[in-house]
């Protein structure tokens, strides 16, 4: 592709920019239709948990209900609550929609094919999942409402909580792949499921996942958003597509920290016979479900409770799963 | 510290036990009722529409005495006869039950001593036109022919409902 655009004669600038941009097309339109497909999973999923079929009128298996519930709120009026903190109320979708997007410029979709292959890979990591605080905290402050502002508070409190623990496990993967590049990460775990990260860091494993359920406000972590003692939290003044963005984001959200503990711990695209993304695909869907899962066992967790969680279990263990893995390192050599 | 530790183990213990119970509910059939293409088969003695009852040479058994007319709480029944010169017996000439008055309490069918009267399953009677709902002596009695419980005793032995075959069917 640089290539081909090389060949027309064009400044080899240009050609880094209008592929940087055509990249970044490509991935908001692959979250746009994987966000349809995952709608579509977890109405499908909590279905037949609860021993029904879910979606199965518009379309075989139900396939055309997300397109329906989306020309829905496209066509819904658009609400501005009249209290409302104008400027900051229309940029908060924005800011989630870039960050979740943000997120994804280092995922791995093949051995050595991210949009940008960073240097720095687990630290963007780590910075970018703070823009979602500041994405909430907008929502929940402009909207001139208390149970939007408790919403958001309660989410921003949650989100930093979560984050420390979640770096502290990226950082002990750092230590295990010596390495901050997701394609060094992939490529120490190649060579059969027994270099996979998930045995050795098992702990690390758990706190990550645990983390990354709160950090993308899923149940039970699913606090800010509950509908039946928030009203919708932060949502509760964003109307069709303001809101479907915010909805939007949060399956992207979700789909990147599957995507990335496939990376981590399940060796990402990578295994036999099949093409290497179709490996990341398998091992992504296999965590979101098993995410979509959790989500429909088990109840709420109280604030406080979730809060004493994040705060006083996973941060000790992350420091141990960091004690455990120095040594290992050292011991492997 | 211990008991911490112990507390977190139980915690989790009791979330994979949850989570294998609706893994083992996702692979039981769904119990969902595909409505309107599949309907669910409703008791003998579900309240659908009143239907007025025929005897063995197809004679309507209503002798015209008033009595359900006179029970129905929101009187939706409407019935006029006269009486016929030669046999000395009154015969029915409009029998209308509005169904969009009717409550479907059955209280008609307890009042009937005759057994002229029975709750039938038709419960399907939504239209676009009013006056269709009005239902007709005729069209009474013949959602009462349709009958395939027994038609006799039906206070005692039928709980006040016949059942007709085919299920509720669009009018």
């Amino acid at each position: 592709m640089y290539e081909w655009l090389l060949g027309t004669g064009m400044h080899p600038s240009l050609a880094n920019v209008i592929l940087g941009l055509a990249k970044a097309v490509l991935i908001i339109t692959f979250l746009a239709t994987s966000a349809l497909i995952l709608i579509l999973m977890e109405r499908k999923v909590a279905g037949r948990i609860q021993n029904r079929p879910g979606p199965n009128r518009l379309g075989p298996g139900g396939m055309f209900q997300t397109l329906a519930d989306a020309i829905k709120l496209v066509s819904k009026e658009d609400i501005i609550p009249s209290g409302a903190d104008k400027a900051v109320y229309l940029l908060a979708p924005v800011v989630i929609m870039a960050a979740s997007t943000a997120l994804w410029v280092v995922v791995p979709f093949g051995p050595s094919t991210a949009v940008q292959d960073l240097n720095i890979g687990l630290i963007y990591i780590a910075a970018v999942t703070g823009i979602n605080v500041l994405a909430f905290l907008m929502a929940g402050w402009s909207s001139n409402n208390k149970w939007s502002l408790l919403g958001s508070m309660r989410s921003a409190a949650q989100l930093v909580s979560y984050e420390v623990a979640l770096v502290l496990s990226l950082v002990a993967i750092g230590m295990m792949a010596g390495s901050l590049k997701l394609s060094d990460i992939i490529a120490a775990q190649q060579g059969g499921i027994q270099n996979w990260f998930i045995f050795p860091q098992m702990l690390g494993f758990i706190i990550f996942f645990i983390a990354g359920l709160a950090e993308a406000n899923r149940a039970p972590f699913d606090l800010p958003e509950a509908e039946s003692e928030l009203v919708a939290g932060y949502n509760t003044e964003y109307s069709g597509f303001r809101w479907a963005v915010f909805f939007l984001a949060e399956y992207a959200n979700l789909m990147v920290f599957s995507a990335l503990t496939a990376t981590f711990f399940l060796g990402g695209p990578a295994g036999p016979l099949l093409p290497p993304i179709v490996w990341f695909f398998i091992k992504t869907y296999a965590v979101i479900f098993v995410a979509m899962w959790i989500r429909w066992t088990l109840p709420r967790i109280r604030i406080d409770h979730l809060m004493n969680l994040g705060w006083y279990v996973l941060i000790p263990l992350a420091l141990i799963n960091l004690g455990w893995t120095g040594l290992y390192v050292l011991w492997r050599g | 510290m211990l008991r911490g530790l112990a507390i977190l183990f139980s915690g989790l213990r009791t979330a994979l036990i949850g989570m294998a119970v609706t893994l083992r509910n996702m692979f039981r059939p769904t119990v969902t009722i595909q409505y309107p293409e599949e309907q669910l088969d409703v008791p003998l003695g579900y309240r659908g529409l009143p239907v007025l009852l025929s005897d063995e040479e197809g004679n309507l058994k209503c002798v015209s005495c008033h009595l359900c007319e006179r029970a129905c709480p929101v009187d939706c029944i409407e019935i006029q006869d006269h009486r016929d010169e030669q046999t000395r017996r009154k015969v029915v000439d409009v029998f209308n039950i509005d169904a969009t008055w009717c409550m479907y309490c059955g209280l008609c069918v307890e009042a009937c001593p005759f057994d002229a009267l029975a709750m039938s399953d038709q419960y399907e009677l939504a239209s676009y036109d009013l006056p269709s709902l009005v239902f007709t002596k005729e069209q009474l009695a013949e959602i009462g022919r349709r009958a395939v419980t027994p038609t006799v005793n039906i206070r005692e032995t039928q709980n006040f409902g016949i059942k007709t075959g085919g299920g509720a069917r669009r009018r």
